[in-house]
């Protein structure tokens, strides 16, 4: 037996408000090792194909990995997968905070949720009691009002509750899961929720955390801390600014998407960056995830205007990015306010960002007007329009019915060539890396199982100036190295402001030690890379199930047409041959079909898939 | 003497210290449950964040309290610790101790509370931001001091 394991599944039937157990094997979790790999294996075998996302037939996984409730720096992470309403793919979203030491002191490592609730209900998971909780009263609250109401009621600060907040229950398709102040963020995981009436999970637990080799996992830890202390961003930069760093990093570089990405430089980007914030005297707090020792997450406080007195968990780089550059929006204060807003309503600010830039770009062409947004003059550069955008959307009132819906099915909607200039992949609003600045990063977007999300492929080594950014030699062998990384990053589950800073962009021997050491596995870097194929290819399969094949692996026609037009990208984009060449080497080094993009049979049957 | 002394504002309530003192305590596993420190998260966003830990207080309204007399202070480290022998686990030192610092866990017949490790406390190596610290009694309050002189 494995350290490092519950070997426990807990199934929920919601219609039945019916609870179950499940053992695993310890050959389970050395083949698919936890968290990404769990939920990928677990919900391709709950969810048919052509299921409706938000119907009663689609379900929910929640899991963890050997690192959580361990003293592993980074080891918070709590991973949820379902079937995306904003893709129609699979979607693994990833939340910080402290829930997931009580999946795993409660005796589980995933959680599957099916079915239905008739009324609203809350969940609470004590170790091996399990209760279903009338949440008549909570339904409408916002995320922060129901999680203290609920750690009332059950009289127990100790419960870690994740919970939905309006957006959820209006199934916005691209509503997050709130815990805490950490956000499971991306992918519409707050609908399928609010679609089956669950309105929270509050959960703890008593059981201890068993791993392989505890005393060198503290004298590892002790040794991670003390060379993670000596790290400029990690034990410098990120406990001061979190990610907001970023925002003077790339529009240094010129890839800042900004104006809806018809441009990558932002002239008044220092006035969001996290120097600004800093200089202003906005942070007046911080804090950090279970196990964290990089202390990202910042607190800041606006200052003035409307918005004044406004405090926020937040926001970070992807939030400046998408409530600041992509709007040309220069007040960080409206920001401020913004995320603290979407968080309370449950909603996710890259997409909500991405597709109020969408509206704003619609406007500016003349697609839409005034008449369409209940009189709110929806341009770039006005920061006034955006909690009450935000709102509409959250509320589904006006305008925001149609954008609830996401970028891709407004802009189909609506018409008259917007789609050109909707920027999502595969139905998910990009995140704030850009697609043409940097080749390998565009490769990645493309094939990446969630669509436009920056977390299958990281932006860090092209940015870095490791790898050349302006060519496609080499990328798509970077592109594989940099998801497997990723995908047993999500599979542990580790935070990539850990694990990526202190372990580098790729697989190595320094993860084959840490997990061996946490699981007493006797594995070796190329088993390991074989787990991360098998998973990965596992989503891919899933994907291919619902469709998807290689003619979906693109990119926003803006980046494969329009070059960046001015400052240090110049130039760049995504030509069509290019991007084509690289998905032959991709496809190629992952085993999938050319032609299609589908896994072959050959490399199923190499991966145990089959 | 020595201490553990607290500063509330350099906590990021990461809550590896619960960690590392379970582990101290139980020898091959991590539970936060089981340990002697904890960490208080309260607040709309979990930002008032308060690290509770015994304080080995001098006249301990524990030890006053305590039927069996079985609190007494460590001559080498000064910690105010439970003789295992007397204690009948009733729990009444954990309701007289003012920063609630004493915990009761169901798997164990006496209470958890911090014995400074014998002198040698684990939890405050593997704090990073430094919020615990452990330092001589007379420093208590000095953090601040030297703050406000700033």
């Amino acid at each position: 037996m494995y350290s490092g394991y519950n070997y426990k599944i807990l199934k929920i039937d919601l219609t039945n408000e019916a609870v179950s157990t499940e053992n695993i094997t310890p050959g389970f979790a050395r083949k698919f090792l936890g968290g990404n790999g769990f939920g990928a294996k677990l919900l391709y075998d709950a969810v048919k194909a052509e299921t409706n996302p938000l119907s009663e037939d689609n379900a929910i996984v929640i899991a963890v990995g050997p690192a959580n409730g361990t003293i592993m720096p980074g080891a918070a992470i709590t991973g949820f997968m379902t079937k995306s309403p904003l893709t129609g793919l699979f979607i693994d979203s990833y939340m910080g905070g402290h829930f997931a030491t009580e999946v795993k002191n409660s005796g589980y490592d995933a959680i599957v949720i099916t079915g239905k609730l008739k009324r609203p209900k809350f969940l609470v998971i004590e170790n091996s009691s399990i209760n279903f909780c009338d949440a008549e009263d909570l339904w409408g609250l916002e995320t922060t009002k129901t999680q203290l109401r609920i750690k009332e009621k059950l009289n127990n600060p100790e419960f870690q509750v994740a919970c939905i907040g309006p957006a959820g229950e209006n199934l916005v398709k691209f509503a997050s899961i709130i815990c805490d102040t950490r956000a499971a963020g991306r992918g519409g995981l707050g609908a399928v929720f609010g679609s089956k009436n669950l309105k929270a999970i509050a959960i703890r637990g008593d059981r201890d955390i068993n791993v392989a080799n505890p005393a060198q996992i503290l004298e590892y830890v002790s040794k991670a801390f003390t060379e993670m202390k000596k790290h400029p961003g990690l034990g410098k930069n990120t406990p001061l600014m979190g990610s907001t760093g970023s925002v003077d990093g790339n529009n240094s570089l010129g890839i800042l998407g900004t104006r809806n990405w018809q441009k990558e430089t932002y002239a008044d980007a220092w006035k969001i960056s996290g120097n600004n914030l800093l200089n202003r005297g906005l942070r007046v707090g911080h804090k950090s995830c279970a196990s964290c020792m990089a202390r990202s997450a910042i607190f800041f406080k606006a200052k003035e205007g409307e918005y004044k007195g406004t405090i926020s968990r937040g926001p970070e780089y992807e939030t400046l990015y998408s409530y600041g550059s992509i709007l040309e929006n220069n007040n960080p204060d409206s920001i401020i306010a913004a995320d603290r807003l979407s968080d309370e309503l449950g909603i996710d600010t890259m997409s909500t960002g991405v597709v109020i830039a969408w509206v704003m770009e619609c406007f500016e062409k003349g697609i839409l007007t005034v008449n369409d947004t209940d009189g709110l003059e929806v341009k770039f550069g006005r920061h006034e329009i955006l909690l009450d955008m935000i709102k509409k959307i959250a509320f589904r009132e006006g305008i925001g019915d149609l954008l609830a819906e996401g970028t891709r099915v407004a802009s189909q909607r609506v018409g008259k060539g917007s789609e050109e200039f909707a920027i999502h992949v595969k139905g998910l609003e990009l995140a704030g890396h850009t697609a043409r600045g940097l080749k390998g990063m565009g490769l990645g977007y493309a094939v990446a199982t969630r669509g436009g999300s920056h977390q299958d492929i990281r932006p860090g080594a092209e940015r870095s100036g490791k790898l050349d950014r302006q060519v496609i030699e080499g990328k798509p062998e970077h592109v594989l190295k940099n998801e497997r990384m990723c995908t047993i990053g999500d599979s542990l589950i580790l935070c990539r402001r850990h694990s990526e800073p202190y372990f580098g962009a790729y697989l190595s021997e320094k993860y084959v030690e840490v997990i061996n050491l946490l699981t007493g596995f006797d594995l070796d870097l190329d088993e390991l890379n074989m787990v991360a194929d098998r998973i990965y290819t596992l989503e891919r399969m899933f994907n291919c199930r619902e469709g998807i094949t290689r003619k979906d692996d693109i990119l926003p026609p803006r980046f494969m047409k329009e070059p960046i037009p001015d400052g240090p990208s110049k130039g760049m984009y995504m030509k069509e041959e290019e991007l084509n060449i690289m998905l032959d080497e991709f496809y190629n080094l992952r085993g999938w079909d050319v032609k299609t993009g589908i896994p072959s049979e050959k490399k199923l049957k190499e991966l145990g898939l089959l | 003497m020595k201490k553990i002394l607290v500063d509330k504002q350099k906590c990021s309530g990461c809550k590896i210290c619960e960690s590392v003192c379970s582990y101290q305590k139980l020898g091959d596993r991590f539970n936060r449950r089981k340990a002697a420190i904890r960490v208080i998260i309260e607040g709309d966003l979990g930002e008032k964040i308060t690290p509770v830990v015994c304080r080995h207080c001098k006249k301990a309204k524990c030890a006053e309290v305590c039927p069996e007399d079985a609190f007494y202070h460590d001559n080498k480290t000064g910690a105010l610790v439970i003789n295992e022998n007397k204690c009948i686990g009733c729990g009444l030192c954990a309701e007289a101790c003012p920063f609630g610092a004493i915990y009761l866990h169901s798997d164990f017949n006496i209470p958890l509370k911090c014995d400074l490790c014998g002198g040698n406390p684990q939890c405050i190596k593997y704090c990073v931001p430094q919020a615990i610290i452990y330092e001589e009694e007379n420093r208590v309050g000095s953090l601040k001091r030297e703050r406000g002189a700033k």
